[in-house]
This record gives C-alpha cells, sequence and structure tokens, in this order.
C-alpha cells in the first residue's frame, strides 16, 4: 500500500490534530534563552543535560513572566504544537513556574524588586483596619487549619459580626485565579476589611501568594486587605503588598479585633472615670456651698452683734438724754411749782393781804354803799363787818 | 438586613467614640454640673450599650462563591 502524500499544511495540521490529543503536558527545564517581541510575545528556549525545546507564550497570559531569566529552573505548563506556517515545534505555555526552591527565590527577587519600582509595596498607601470591623471577608481554604484558627481566634475575642468566606485553593494551578476571583468577589460588598490567610508550607506551596496576578488583585482591593500566611518567618509578595501583614491566620485576628474583656475593661475605667469626676464636682461644688454658708453665718453673726452695739449705745445716749429732759422738766416743774406757791391766796393772806367779798359772795374791788354787809378773810379767819360809811380816793 | 446591620455596626464605632469624648470632657477639669450631670448619664448609658454588644459571642458565617470558581 503506498503511504499516502500530504500537502505540508495537511502535514502539520495532521501532526497538531496527534499532538493535541497529549492534552496538557508539564515540562521541567533550565531556560536557555529568553525573548520577549514588542513586550506581547515570549520565545523561550528550556533545555536539560541532552536536549532543548522551544516555548511559546502570551505575555499576559503568563503571570509572573517578567520573573523569568535565563538559566532558571522552570516548569512549563502547556500544549505541544507545530505552528502551522513555519512548522517549528513549541510547546505553547499557559503557565511558566519557576521550579525548584532556587528558582523560586530568584523569581520571587526579581518580581519583588519590579514590583517595589512600580511602588506597589509603599508603606504611604497602606490603610488602617477599623477598630470595630463588623463585616469581614476571608479567603482561605475551607476546613483548613487556617480557616478553623482564624475562626476560632476571631470567635475568642469578639462576637456579633458577619463573615463573608470565600472558599479556595490556596496551592496548585488554580490557587492563583481562586484567590483573584475570590477578592473581585468580596469586593463587591461594602466590607470593612478582607482577610487572605493560609497556613505555613514550602515556598513551592505559598507560590500562589507570590504570584504577579494575587499580588496585583490585592493592590487593586477597594477593601482594606490584611493576609496571614503561612509561618511566623514567611514572608511573601502578597503580604508585602497587603495593608496589614499578620504573620499567621491566627495573628490576623489577634490583629484584626480587641479582646472583648480588654473593651469591656476600657469601658469599665471610662465609667469609673465619669464617677469619680462627678463626684469631685460635686464635692468641690459642695464645698463652695459650705463654704459660703460659713462666711454667710460669720456675716449674719458680725451683723448681729453690730446691732446689738448700736442698740446698747442708742439705749445709752438715748438714757442719758432722757435723764438729762426728766432733769430740765423736773426743774420747770420745781420753777412751776415756786410760781404756784407764790400765787396761792393763804401766803398772800400772811402777808397781810385779805380778801373782801359782799352779800353775794362777789369780790369787792371798789368802795361798797354804805349799810352793806362784807365778809373779810384773813389768814387766821373772817370778819364779818357792816359798812358805815364810804370815801372815794 | 444588611442596611439593619450597618446602622447596628456604625453606632458601635461611634458609641465608642462618644464615650471617649465625654470621657475626655470629664478630664479636662472644670464641669458644669447642670450640663454635666446629663452628659455624665448619657456616658453611662453607652457604656451600658457597648458592655451589651461586646458580649455578644457569636460570628455569623457567610459562605460566598465567586463566579471563576463555580465555572
Amino acid at each position: 500500500m503506498q503511504n499516502p502524500i500530504f500537502s505540508v499544511s495537511e502535514f502539520n495540521e495532521m501532526l497538531n490534530f496527534h499532538l493535541a490529543q497529549l492534552g496538557e503536558v508539564v515540562v521541567e527545564g533550565e531556560i536557555s534563552r529568553i525573548d520577549v517581541s514588542r513586550g506581547q510575545w515570549l520565545f523561550i528556549t528550556i533545555k536539560d543535560e541532552y536536549a532543548a525545546v522551544d516555548v511559546f507564550g502570551v505575555a499576559f497570559q503568563l503571570s509572573g513572566w517578567r520573573a523569568l531569566e535565563e538559566g532558571m529552573k522552570v516548569h512549563v505548563y502547556g500544549v505541544a504544537s507545530i505552528h502551522q506556517r513555519s512548522g517549528k515545534f513549541s510547546i505553547r505555555a499557559e503557565r511558566i513556574v519557576p521550579a525548584g526552591e532556587g528558582a523560586m527565590k530568584i523569581a520571587f527577587e526579581r518580581l519583588r524588586s519590579q514590583l517595589e519600582k512600580e511602588g506597589i509595596f509603599d508603606i504611604s498607601r497602606k490603610r488602617e483596619t477599623p477598630r470595630f470591623p463588623q463585616h469581614i471577608g476571608l479567603v482561605t481554604a475551607k476546613g483548613s487549619q487556617a480557616y478553623n484558627d482564624f475562626i476560632k481566634v476571631l470567635k475568642h475575642r469578639m462576637g456579633g459580626m458577619h463573615i463573608y468566606f470565600s472558599a479556595v485553593s490556596v496551592q496548585g494551578v488554580d490557587a492563583v485565579d481562586a484567590i483573584c476571583a475570590a477578592l473581585v468577589e468580596l469586593n463587591k460588598r461594602d466590607l470593612d476589611v478582607i482577610i487572605v490567610c493560609r497556613g505555613g508550607g514550602s515556598m513551592e506551596d505559598l507560590a500562589a501568594f507570590n504570584d504577579e496576578k494575587v499580588v496585583r488583585a490585592i493592590f487593586a482591593s477597594r477593601a482594606p486587605v490584611m493576609t496571614g500566611v503561612g509561618h511566623e518567618g514567611d514572608v511573601t509578595l502578597a503580604d508585602m503588598v497587603a495593608d496589614v501583614r499578620a504573620s499567621t491566620p491566627s495573628n490576623a485576628a489577634e490583629l484584626l479585633v480587641q479582646e472583648r474583656a480588654a473593651l469591656i475593661q476600657e469601658v469599665d475605667s471610662y465609667c469609673e472615670q465619669l464617677y469619680r469626676t462627678i463626684c469631685q464636682q460635686i464635692i468641690k461644688k459642695s464645698h463652695h456651698v459650705e463654704y459660703a454658708q460659713t462666711i454667710l453665718a460669720h456675716k449674719l453673726q458680725q451683723t448681729i452683734i453690730h446691732m446689738h452695739q448700736t442698740i446698747e449705745l442708742f439705749l445709752k445716749i438715748s438714757n442719758s438724754m432722757y435723764r438729762q429732759k426728766i432733769r430740765e422738766k423736773m426743774g420747770n416743774i420745781e420753777q412751776l411749782e415756786r410760781l404756784l406757791t407764790s400765787f396761792d391766796p393763804a401766803h398772800v393772806l400772811k402777808r397781810g393781804f385779805t380778801i373782801t367779798r359782799n352779800e353775794l359772795g362777789q369780790l369787792v374791788r371798789s368802795i361798797s354803799p354804805a349799810g352793806s354787809q362784807l365778809q373779810t378773810i384773813v389768814t387766821d379767819g373772817t370778819i364779818y363787818s357792816h359798812v358805815h360809811h364810804t370815801k372815794k380816793n | 438586613m444588611s442596611t439593619t446591620r450597618k446602622k447596628t455596626d456604625a453606632s458601635l464605632a461611634k458609641a465608642f467614640e462618644e464615650l471617649e469624648k465625654i470621657v475626655a470632657e470629664f478630664e479636662t477639669g472644670d464641669i458644669d454640673l447642670e450640663k454635666g450631670i446629663p452628659r455624665f448619664k448619657q456616658g453611662l448609658e453607652l457604656a451600658a450599650g457597648l458592655k451589651k454588644r461586646l458580649r455578644e459571642l457569636e460570628n455569623e458565617i457567610e459562605e460566598i462563591r465567586s463566579r471563576s470558581i463555580e465555572e
């Protein structure tokens, strides 16, 4: 049977058809060449000790491609294909990730330095989380130790909060996209803070938190982001871009909310302060009142004493004046008495004067006619006489 | 529900701020007792409300799904 004859196009198409049956492949190799065309297309060659293969990638689809460099060991995730027009074989990469601790560290440093230049880690753009966060977004793996630690510590410290939990893979091929999607979804709500956390692991386990896409998603978050990734010493790029970095998921809960007991104690101490101040004020004011009372009593006493003195003085003065008046009046009376005494007829009679009345009892002041009867009173009795005759002066 | 919660939550932070403000007023010294006693009363009411809120034990957890995860 004769072999079929293909045109070049048909041949390349047939090869691509068979290569597609392989599905996604992962090839490990060291980058021996890396070219970037117009900042859009990546042409890479990876090799091992005996062979080399070309890799093609579209820059915007390859998160963290800037961290790649020649000599770096990588894992290329992609599909094998023949370029239809040139017939060149390459792996069309969907993801390229540094492989091994050394490569990852180099990639980490390169990306960190680039992002730093962009100002993504600037301290000046860090936001504070509210003192009393009530609506909290949580991005972590469901049922993980990180989830349990965070929820447990949070509940122990404070209640009454609403937690919007977005379950994601925190490692593996889906982790980066899942974390980014969760951040976008949570930011549709009006949240006080978003917590992104996971437990500790190797640098490879934490790779998603050093991924450029995740770093940019945290940078773009509307709500402040707090990270709690890994153990105490692990610092990822996600930690660096976050508004607040907690060392662990438990520490994230500790930094996020104050302990209720401490807050209750704070409220109690405020009450005590209020009591103390108001009591001090009341005591101070009552002292004022007491002082005013004392002053008033003193003044009153002084006034009373003064009045007593005035009355006494008045009495003294009025007494002496009164006596003087009495003395004066007595003098007058004595004078009058003397005058009256001088007018007493008895005294007059004693001096030799007499009182003569006619028959009618009238005082005789002129000569009476002859024959009239007269009564003459002298000091020791009455003389009855008969007028014999009269002689006018 | 979310609107009601938001109001309560806002009042939590606000109540704390208000209580701190009253304490600061009292600390500055000369309080007019006529005005000070109603403020004192208000402070105690705020403190009682805060303590009641702080004694809440449970947190509500709502699981949400993002589109790309479902896909």
